[in-house]
């Protein structure tokens, strides 16, 4: 089983503030929509974890190295990547999800729409007679 | 068609005493051109049906030429598609204490002359939905291109594969509906977005029984159909295998569900 390499697998203090500083400025992006209600709450929670997850692999770099080992991969940059296309599948699954789910209710809706609209001509036409 | 202006809830209904209530549905997308042709005969081939017109968001006058004629009109403020429009019709021939619906296409497709004979197996009792077979007893295969027909043989097949059942023109759109099968049109079960020969096999797997009886079609006399060109109807039958699998992959459809 290939194992990181000290070479491969190092990471300096620079890169680890780079990365630290971009996942922070994706999280405080992310609350600011959050709280102007522009991302709803129920929405947010993956975009949350993505984030947290970014700094914590960054800041524990021994877990992310761990990880890479457990997967027999050689590079870092492997496992990083590998989960942030994994992640951004899952988001895309769940944006289907919810396009599905509101198709439904509006086509219920529109439905209901259509009926009622029907009823309450007839009853206005009956009121006229 | 009479026009009953007065809506009694089913339970109110003397179950012997009155005449079936029964309704045709016809779900119209930009029909201008053709309704007005089907719905004239109605009145002579459906005595005492009466008729609404589901105006699916069309940008015409569909529902002008409908009302014209003398239909109800259910207009739906955008386009929902095929499968939305027949259950919207469904659910007005519920709510309005119907005791059947009819779905006749807008675009002259389907003949009226035959809803007398769709209806008759739900009045003896034998079905509770029954199909229009647009090739009719004796001279199957006289209709439709050959690419419809292998199509059409095709989920043929696999409907008798999965529940024993033959029914030679699968895909028909020209049914009647028994009150009694209602509730299942009416649920979150029924495929709206892709009603189809899967919904023959969903109303075999609810219990509902259905038949078919030769029926007369036409070709259009205007307009676009749903399913033209070469390519198109090869997708459509991959995506009928798929749904198909897709209701064997659900929990049988009943009416707690």
């Amino acid at each position: 089983m290939p194992t990181p390499s000290a070479e491969v697998g190092r990471i300096t203090a620079h890169q680890q503030i780079a990365v630290v500083i971009l996942s922070l400025l994706l999280l405080i992006f992310i609350i600011y929509m959050v709280r102007r209600r522009s991302i709803r709450e129920e929405f947010s929670i993956l975009w949350l974890a993505a984030g947290i997850l970014a700094v914590a692999a960054t800041v524990f770099y021994g877990v992310t190295l761990a990880i890479t080992h457990l997967f027999g991969a050689v590079a870092p940059t492997t496992i990083v990547f590998l989960f942030g296309i994994l992640f951004l599948v899952v988001l895309n699954i769940q944006l289907t999800v919810v396009l599905s789910r509101q198709t439904t209710q509006i086509h219920r809706l529109t439905q209901e729409l259509g009926l009622l609209a029907e009823r309450l001509e007839r009853a206005e036409r009956k009121e006229e007679t | 068609m009479e026009d009953r202006t007065e809506h009694d809830p089913p339970a109110n209904q003397p179950a012997a005493a009155t005449p079936p209530r029964a309704l045709v549905v016809m779900p119209a997308f930009n029909e201008e051109k053709n309704l007005g042709k089907v719905l004239l005969p109605l009145k002579e081939t459906c005595p005492g049906f009466d008729c609404l017109v589901v105006n699916d968001g069309s940008t015409d006058r569909t529902a002008a030429v409908a009302r014209g004629s003398g239909a109800r009109v259910v207009t739906l403020p955008c386009n929902l598609g095929y499968g939305s429009a027949i259950k919207t019709g469904l659910l007005y021939a519920d709510r309005n204490g119907y005791d059947l619906a009819v779905l006749l296409d807008a675009d002259g497709q389907h003949d009226s002359v035959s809803i007398a004979d769709l209806v008759r197996p739900i009045a003896e009792g034998r079905a509770d939905v029954v199909l229009g077979n647009r090739y009719g007893a004796e001279d199957r295969g006289r209709n439709g291109s050959w690419l419809q027909r292998a199509g059409h043989g095709y989920l043929s097949a696999l409907l008798r594969l999965l529940t024993g059942q033959h029914i030679s023109d699968p895909m028909s759109g020209f049914q009647a509906i028994s009150r009694r099968a209602f509730w299942f049109y009416v649920s979150r079960n029924f495929p709206e977005d892709y009603p189809d020969a899967n919904v023959l096999l969903m109303l075999y797997r609810a219990g509902i029984r259905f038949v078919e009886v030769p029926a007369v079609f036409h070709a259009r006399s205007a307009g676009q159909s749903m399913h033209g060109g070469l390519c198109r109807p090869l997708l459509y039958f991959i995506r009928a295998t798929l749904a198909i699998l897709m209701v064997l992959l659900r929990p049988k459809p009943s009416k707690e569900s």
